[in-house]
C-alpha cells in the first residue's frame, strides 16, 4: 500500500470515528435533552391550606352540578330552602347524626335507606362538602371525633382519589342544651381548631362559615337561627350564598411548570 | 360393712369433687364470657333482635369511651330505626367503676343531644337500666323497662 493511500484512509477512519463521535455525541445531547424536557416539568400546588376557602367567582351550574354535600341536621337547612337544592348538586342530611354511626345511621327522606357512608362512596360528584361535628359537641375530647374523621376523608379518597373535600367548620351556635354559651364557644373553638389541622394534614379545603353567618360576638345571628342551632331561611340563604362565593377553582393555584 | 364405708367415702369425695369443679366452672365461665353472646342472648329475649343491630368495635370505643381503650370485650346493639333510642350493651372488664362513670356520662349527653331531635325518647333514656357483677356491666335501654331489669338481674346472676 502506498503513503498516500494509507493517508486516505487514515482521514477516511478520522472522518468516520468523528462521524460516530458526532452521532454519538448527537445522541447523547438528545437524551440529555429528552432526560431535561422529562424531569423539568413539575406541578406546583399553591393553595393555602391552612387558611379558610377565599371568596371567589361564584360558583356556576356547572360547578354545582358536580357537587355533593353531606352532613348532619344543619345541612337540611340546604335542602329545604334555597336555589341550592335545585342546582344539581347532590345534598344529604341525618338528623342527629353521629359521626361514629355514618355507615349506619339513615340519611333523611332516603326512599332507599341509605347511609350518608353510602352516598359518599356511590356519588360521582368531584366537590364533597361535609358538615359534620356538632352532634359530639358534649365531649370532654376530640381527638376520638378527628380520627373517625380522618377515616371518613380516607374511605372518600380510596373511592374517589380525585374529589375535591371541602371541611365546613362548625359556625358558633346560640345554644345547644346541657352546655353553657361559654363551654359551648370554648368547644366549638377546640373542634374546629382539630379540623383545621385535619384539612392541612389531608390536603382538604376548610370553610370557615362563621365568616357568613356570625354577629359581632362571635355566634351565630339571632335571626338566622330558629332554635338557637339550626339555620332558618334567612341563615340558609346566607350559608348558600356564602357557599357560592367561597370555592377553590383549582386552574387558579395548580399549574405545571416547566424549564 | 367396710365395703359400704368404702363406698360411701368414695361417693362423698366424688360429690365433693363435683362441687368443686362446679364452682371451678363457674369462675371459668366468668373469666371467658363473651360479650358478643350475652348481648346477642339479651336482645332475643326482649325481642329486639328484629330492630336492632350490632356495631363496630370502633363505635363503641368512640362513643362510649371517648377512645380509651377501656375494654375490648363488649357489644352493643342500636336500633335501626331513626330517632329510636333503644340500646342494649354488655361490657366485661374488672373495672366496672370506670365502665359505670363512662356510661354515666353518656347516657347524659344522649339525653342532651335526644332533647332537642327526639324529645319523646328522653324518658327511655332517664329510665335506663344500668347495672354490674363486678365483672360485667350492662346498659339496656327501651320500651319495655320492667322485662328488661328482670332479664338484666337474671344475666347477672343476682
Amino acid at each position: 500500500m502506498t503513503c498516500s493511500s494509507n493517508k486516505v484512509l487514515l482521514a477516511a477512519a478520522c472522518l468516520l470515528v468523528c462521524g460516530c463521535a458526532a452521532k454519538e455525541e448527537e445522541k447523547e445531547v438528545e437524551a440529555s435533552v429528552s432526560q431535561q424536557a422529562e424531569y423539568a416539568c413539575r406541578i406546583i400546588d399553591s393553595y393555602d391550606y391552612h387558611q379558610s376557602v377565599p371568596q371567589d367567582r361564584k360558583a356556576d351550574s356547572e360547578y354545582l352540578s358536580d357537587s355533593f354535600f353531606g352532613g348532619d341536621s344543619r345541612m337540611g337547612a340546604l335542602v329545604l330552602n334555597g336555589e341550592l337544592k335545585n342546582s344539581g348538586a347532590e345534598i344529604y342530611y341525618v338528623t342527629s347524626l353521629n359521626i361514629f354511626r355514618i355507615d349506619s345511621m339513615q340519611v333523611d327522606n332516603n326512599e332507599e335507606e341509605k347511609t350518608l357512608y353510602d352516598l359518599l362512596m356511590e356519588t360521582d360528584k368531584h366537590h364533597i362538602y361535609l358538615m359534620l361535628g356538632i352532634n359530639e359537641i358534649r365531649y370532654n375530647t376530640f381527638d376520638t371525633l378527628i380520627e373517625q374523621y380522618q377515616w371518613i376523608i380516607d374511605e372518600i379518597r380510596n373511592a374517589h382519589p380525585d374529589v375535591h373535600i371541602y371541611i365546613m367548620l362548625d359556625y358558633h351556635p346560640r345554644s345547644v342544651s346541657g352546655l353553657t354559651l361559654e363551654e359551648l364557644n370554648a368547644k366549638v373553638d377546640d373542634v374546629n381548631s382539630k379540623m383545621i389541622d385535619l384539612a392541612v394534614r389531608n390536603k382538604c379545603y376548610f370553610l370557615d362559615i362563621d365568616e357568613a353567618l356570625c354577629d359581632e360576638t362571635g355566634i351565630i345571628r339571632e335571626d338566622y337561627v330558629f332554635d338557637g342551632l339550626h339555620l332558618n331561611v334567612n341563615g340558609e340563604a346566607a350559608l348558600e350564598e356564602y357557599l357560592l362565593s367561597h370555592k377553590v377553582s383549582e386552574e387558579d393555584y395548580v399549574k405545571e411548570f416547566c424549564e | 360393712m367396710l365395703k359400704n364405708f368404702v363406698s360411701s367415702l368414695l361417693v362423698i369425695c366424688m360429690l365433693a369433687g363435683c362441687g368443686g369443679s362446679e364452682k371451678n366452672s363457674s369462675v371459668a365461665e366468668k373469666k371467658t364470657q363473651n360479650a358478643t353472646a350475652v348481648a346477642a342472648d339479651i336482645v332475643e329475649d326482649l325481642n329486639l333482635k328484629d330492630s336492632m343491630e350490632e356495631v363496630k368495635k370502633r363505635v363503641v370505643k368512640g362513643m362510649f369511651f371517648q377512645g380509651e381503650d377501656v375494654t375490648d370485650n363488649a357489644c352493643v346493639y342500636f336500633s335501626t330505626t331513626s330517632g329510636n333510642s333503644d340500646t342494649v350493651g354488655v361490657f366485661i372488664s374488672d373495672d366496672t367503676a370506670s365502665i359505670l362513670d363512662y356510661l354515666h356520662d353518656y347516657l347524659e349527653e344522649q339525653k342532651a343531644q335526644t332533647q332537642t331531635y327526639y324529645p319523646e325518647e328522653v324518658f327511655k333514656i332517664s329510665n335506663a337500666i344500668v347495672d354490674e357483677n363486678g365483672s360485667m356491666v350492662i346498659l339496656v335501654i327501651c320500651n319495655n323497662i320492667e322485662e328488661a331489669k328482670t332479664k338484666v338481674t337474671e344475666v347477672l346472676g343476682k
